[in-house]
């Protein structure tokens, strides 16, 4: 599944934020790879870094406790949210500020 | 993510909708006891139709039984699966006719879930896991399974046709959010199966020595553990020679690691257990193992 090109932000290099989530994430998952080398845009699961629903659960637990974000099995756009990391920290920024 | 279901699988599950639909058209006319005569022929079927099923089942026998397979217990393994085929039907349908079950173990299993984390129920293709049903149904407890949807293929309608309740006992494998919904069952206090013996893929498993070989194991049901914390108990439903299923619960027995580093030996120290509690149960019930295919690979 690829994104279409933001135009406003590269595509390529990451958001301080995105950084933060993208270290939490590799500490987390226990990745191997750095949290450099995540691309924003690039696919979490399947292809991409080839991560499964497990390891959605361990985002999902994360992103719970340290941003106080709830990911709900039945949000429709899940699907969306974690196809990659910056569709996953556009939710978490956005729910954040709303409440 | 989905990932490409194993091709192997679908054999027995073919097996299976073919006995199930030859069986559920007498099923609602004649009960249980008066269509076993059905066994027979079934098994014939399957062992004339299905050289793969039959060699897998000689490779197994060859493992579990302390004598050479011979077409007599290759037949007998068959018609052991096809009788627990059948009386899945009537698992299903829930009524007077269903088979009885004889429990052991069951404080274990009710000790696990009185922590309120819920309970990861983990059984394998050994024996019916569909006995556990009746179980769930009596102590009260939303009982759901964690399975590849696909893998059923047309046996679908006919398991939804039997209980209407089917599809929202089953928590379908291959979503990006299939273990959010676990995570939530399971802080509901409800209780998610799970059939640990077959893998998909190969990347994300474990490998351990079961029966004197070796075998792929996936590593799945040990992170699920992991990440939500919900105690693991062992579960199995044999059918014993007088017709009732025995179950029977086990502590799993293996701690989860609290270290970054335990984390990683967990996978393989849980697999071994498991592994472990399978060759038991095969040795000791040598014709309830029911997967048709090659199960033991030559692995490098």
């Amino acid at each position: 599944m690829r994104h279409a090109v933001n135009t406003t932000r590269s595509t390529t290099i990451q958001t301080p934020f995105e950084h933060e989530v993208a270290e939490r994430l590799v500490a987390a998952l226990q990745l191997e790879v750095t949290a450099e080398e995540i691309a924003p845009e690039a696919p979490l699961f399947g292809e991409g870094l080839g991560l499964d629903s497990i390891d959605a659960l361990e985002i999902a637990l994360f992103v719970g406790r340290d941003y106080g974000v709830a990911l709900r099995s039945e949000d429709p756009d899940n699907k969306k949210i974690f196809s990659s990391l910056r569709s996953l920290c556009a939710f978490v920024q956005a729910n954040r500020t709303a409440g | 993510m989905p990932r490409t279901a194993d091709r192997r699988w679908v054999v027995p599950e073919r097996g299976n909708r073919f006995a199930m639909q030859v069986a559920l058209l007498l099923a609602r006319k004649v009960g249980r006891r008066r269509l076993e005569w059905l066994l027979g022929p079934i098994t014939l079927y399957f062992f004339l139709h299905n050289g793969a099923a039959r060699r897998a089942s000689r490779a197994y026998l060859r493992r579990a039984l302390p004598v050479r397979p011979t077409i007599t217990t290759i037949m007998r393994h068959m018609r052991c699966f096809a009788q627990v085929v059948l009386d899945r039907i009537f698992f299903l349908q829930n009524t007077t006719d269903m088979p009885h079950v004889r429990v052991t173990g069951r404080e274990c299993f009710l000790q696990a879930l009185a922590g309120g984390r819920g309970c990861l129920l983990l059984g394998a293709h050994i024996g019916s896991f569909e006995a556990l049903r009746s179980l769930g149904r009596e102590h009260g407890i939303t009982l759901r399974m964690l399975m590849y949807r696909s893998n059923l293929g047309g046996a679908t309608d006919v398991l939804e046709a039997l209980d209407p309740t089917y599809a929202q006992t089953i928590i379908a494998i291959g979503q990006v959010d299939t273990m959010l919904r676990v995570a939530e069952s399971l802080g509901r206090g409800e209780v998610v199966g799970i059939l640990g013996d077959r893998t998909p893929d190969t990347d994300r498993c474990i490998r351990t020595k079961m029966l004197g070989g070796d075998v792929l194991l996936p590593e799945g049901p040990f992170r699920l553990g992991m990440a939500t914390g919900a105690p693991i108990v062992l579960v199995s439903a044999i059918r014993a020679a007088d017709g009732v299923y025995d179950v029977n619960f086990v502590p799993f027995g293996v701690a989860y690691p609290t270290s970054r580093q335990g984390r990683s030996a967990f996978g393989q120290q849980a697999a071994e257990r498991y592994a472990g509690w399978m060759e038991a149960l095969c040795r000791r019930h040598p014709f309830s193992w029911f997967n048709f295919y090659d199960y033991w690979k030559d692995l490098p």
